[in-house]
């Protein structure tokens, strides 16, 4: 299963809001097998919102591992912004190989990234691992609010008689990234993540 | 003799859990520039809250409280 396979499948959707349980549902239907627990946590907002751990446990020596994946997300945040945060932490669970962060250099190398301003990422230069971990919040946000029912509220929306509050209310997603989806760039940004296949 | 699990270096956020397959950060929200160290930090604050029982895990990701409804049919009545 691939990230643009969830992002199409949502992407057809005009119910509202998008339950990030059907997200994982949907994964799992897809054959995606892991043992994930929703994990809310205190943070520090300004530093880190969620983190993804996965790890695989053996029973007893020598057996399959049995994979286990955390998703932490911060108590503090509005329930629109826990929302977004795991369903961004969820996909990475088929993040694929050479998009993992492994080691503890893979993973202090991500962090570093990550720390960085979106306006100072270099995604041509920087490799898959962190590049993954900032695309993966485009695909959670058209997974949240779906191109087919952003078509329907466009016209409304032109006219003035929905308001970016009224949007982002009725899909549980973050003004700021309701606003986003709303321009005339996000059709050319989903397009080019379901070209992705990531 | 150690075992391949003893012998792997621990893992930044917090390695008790287990053989670490990914992990994965959402940035907060300074402007700046926020180390990783810092990222570090948070990380591992998290995985203790859960390793010493002060927070515990659910299966569900949390639900939205807003009633479904379907798009559709709202742009009709507008």
């Amino acid at each position: 299963m691939r990230a643009s396979d969830i992002l199409g499948h949502f992407s057809a959707k005009v119910d509202a809001p998008v339950d990030v349980n059907d997200v994982l549902a949907f994964m799992r239907d897809g054959g995606v097998e892991c043992d994930v627990s929703f994990i809310e946590v205190e943070l520090d907002t300004e530093i880190l919102l969620g983190q993804y751990q996965k790890f695989y446990v053996r029973p007893v020596p020598y057996a399959d591992p049995e994979a286990y994946a955390n998703i932490y997300y911060a108590k503090q945040m509005t329930r629109d912004w826990q929302r977004l945060v795991c369903c961004k932490e969820l996909l990475h669970l088929i993040d694929r190989d050479g998009h993992k962060a492994t080691t503890p250099d893979q993973i202090r190398k991500n962090a570093e990234h990550i720390g960085l301003p979106i306006q100072l990422r270099d995604f041509d230069a920087q490799d898959p691992i962190a590049n993954t971990d900032t695309i993966a919040e485009f695909f959670a946000l058209g997974i949240l609010f779906p191109l087919a029912a952003r078509a329907a509220l466009m016209d409304p929306f032109k006219a003035g008689k929905l308001k970016i509050d009224d949007i982002a209310r009725f899909f549980d997603i973050p003004k700021q990234k309701a606003s986003f989806v709303m321009t005339p760039n996000w059709e050319s940004v989903h397009a080019n993540l379901m070209k992705m296949g990531l | 003799m150690m075992t391949n699990v003893e012998m792997r270096p621990p893992c930044p956020v917090g390695g008790s859990f287990g053989e670490t397959v990914n992990v994965k950060f959402f940035r907060g929200t300074r402007d700046d520039i926020i180390t990783a160290d810092e990222i570090l930090e948070q990380a591992k604050s998290a995985a203790i809250q859960k390793q010493t029982g002060q927070v515990s895990g659910s299966p569900e990701a949390p639900r939205s409280a807003h009633r479904s409804f379907n798009v559709l049919e709202l742009v009709k009545t507008l």
